[in-house]
Parts: C-alpha cells; structure tokens; sequence
C-alpha cells in the first residue's frame, strides 16, 4: 500500500511509512476498511480490505475528487 | 529481531498514550512492518545494521507516529489527564500542609493547655481539632504517595526504553 502510493503519485506521497496505520486504523474505526490477522509462514501480517460502506465512500470521494481537480484545472490553466 | 528494532519498539511503547489494546495492535503491526522491511533490506545485501537503519528511518521518527497516532479525543483525554493529575497534587499538598501545621498547633495547645483557658463554645475542642487534622493527614499523605509512585513508575518506563521524544503530555 505504501509503496503503491509512492508509486503512484510518483514520489509526490512518500510518507513516513509508520503514519500510514492511524490512518487505516482511523479508516477502520469509521467502519470503511476492515482488518484481520492472517498467518503466513513465520509470521503474522495485518490485512486489510474495504468494506461495502468503504467501496461507496471510494466512488464518491473519488467522483467529488475529480470534480474539485476539473474546477482546479480550469481555473489555474486559465489565461492570465 | 536487531537490538536497533527492539530499541525503536521500546521506544514507541514508552511514548503512545493510547488504550492497551491499542498500544499492543500498534506495536504488533510496527514489528511486523519493521520485521519484513529489515528482511528485504538483507535480501537486497544491506548488512543486519544497515537494513534495520534503513527500515527504521522509513518508518518514522517516534515522535512522528505518535503524532500521527494522537486522534483530538486522545489529546483532549491526555490534557484532562494531566489537569486531574495536577488537581490531585495540589489537594495532595494543602491536606498535607494542613495535617503539619494543625499537628504542630494541637501540639502546642495541648502542650500550654490553651483549650482549657478557652471555653469559648464556637471554637472547636482540642479533640474535635485533632480528628480534622488526622483525617487531613490520613487523606492527604496517601494522595502525595500515590502520586509519586505514578511518576516514578512512568519516569522509570521511559529511562529504560531511553526515549528520545519527551513526552508532549504534562504529567
């Protein structure tokens, strides 16, 4: 996840790796993602998924998303 | 796990102030990030040294994931903790200063025998002065006792895990 975000916003997100848990942990509590414990071998790994609620609220945000990032693009690339 | 890891994870522990259950999900999803990191650097030729600097430096400072971790409602609840702890000192304090001083003054009232050249009705009686000021004593020693376990105990987490973010919370 971490690095799909470094990836992703080419560098633009490269977030110290540790602040990226209170926000699942927040995104969880809000009940949007849901986690759980899964064994592999020599060890145990957090896993996290979105949920029904979490799918939703994706689509909309993304929709308000690209909405404000339109507005944006139309005023700043507007000629001065 | 290097002694650099157990360090950083010492060090997380000392200084969340979240619920146990919290503190411990934390810490569990912290090694086992750190764990994985640590292996890839190795697999990448870094030495147990350097891959666990590098896997630590990518996760954060202390301080930056506590910050991250601290909700408002977790601040509110650490500013109301450490005004209630404060509160609790001062009456800690007055009722033990009263219990000296009233100790001293039942002491010279009796030693003089004031109470007996006073028969004033509305003042108290040497034993209905020396009940206030042993309930005084009694309430108050114990408060001050317990208060400096609770910092004892808390100063004594964090000197062992060597924190180097001070607590951002008063006491």
């Amino acid at each position: 996840l971490i690095a799909a975000l470094r990836d992703h916003s080419e560098g633009a997100f490269d977030l110290p790796e540790g602040t990226v848990y209170p926000a699942l942990h927040r995104l969880e509590a809000a009940g949007l993602l849901a986690s759980d414990w899964a064994e592999a071998p020599g060890r145990r790994r957090r896993v996290y998924a979105l949920t029904g609620k979490g799918a939703a609220a994706l689509t909309a945000e993304q929709a308000q998303w690209r909405r404000f990032a339109a507005g944006m693009r139309a005023v700043v690339g507007w000629p001065a | 796990m290097t002694s650099l890891v157990e360090d950083y994870l010492r060090q997380l522990r000392a200084s969340l102030r979240s619920r146990p259950e919290e503190t411990s999900r934390i810490l569990a999803e912290a090694e086992d990030h750190l764990r994985e990191s640590v292996a890839a650097g190795r697999a990448a030729g870094l030495t147990e040294t350097e891959a666990a600097e590098a896997a630590i430096s990518s996760f954060g400072t202390v301080r930056a994931v506590v910050r991250a971790h601290q909700t408002p409602g977790s601040q509110a609840a650490a500013a109301l903790h450490g005004l209630i702890m404060a509160i609790w000192l001062l009456a800690g304090t007055v009722l033990t200063s009263v219990f000296a001083i009233g100790l001293v003054v039942v002491v010279v009232i009796a030693a003089t025998g004031g109470h007996d050249r006073r028969p004033d009705p509305t003042h108290p009686s040497l034993g209905q002065l020396s009940y206030f000021v042993v309930v005084c004593g009694l309430l108050g020693l114990p408060m001050i006792a317990a208060f400096l376990r609770r910092s004892r105990s808390r100063g004594e987490v964090e000197r062992r895990a060597g924190t180097e973010s001070a607590p951002e919370h008063p006491q």
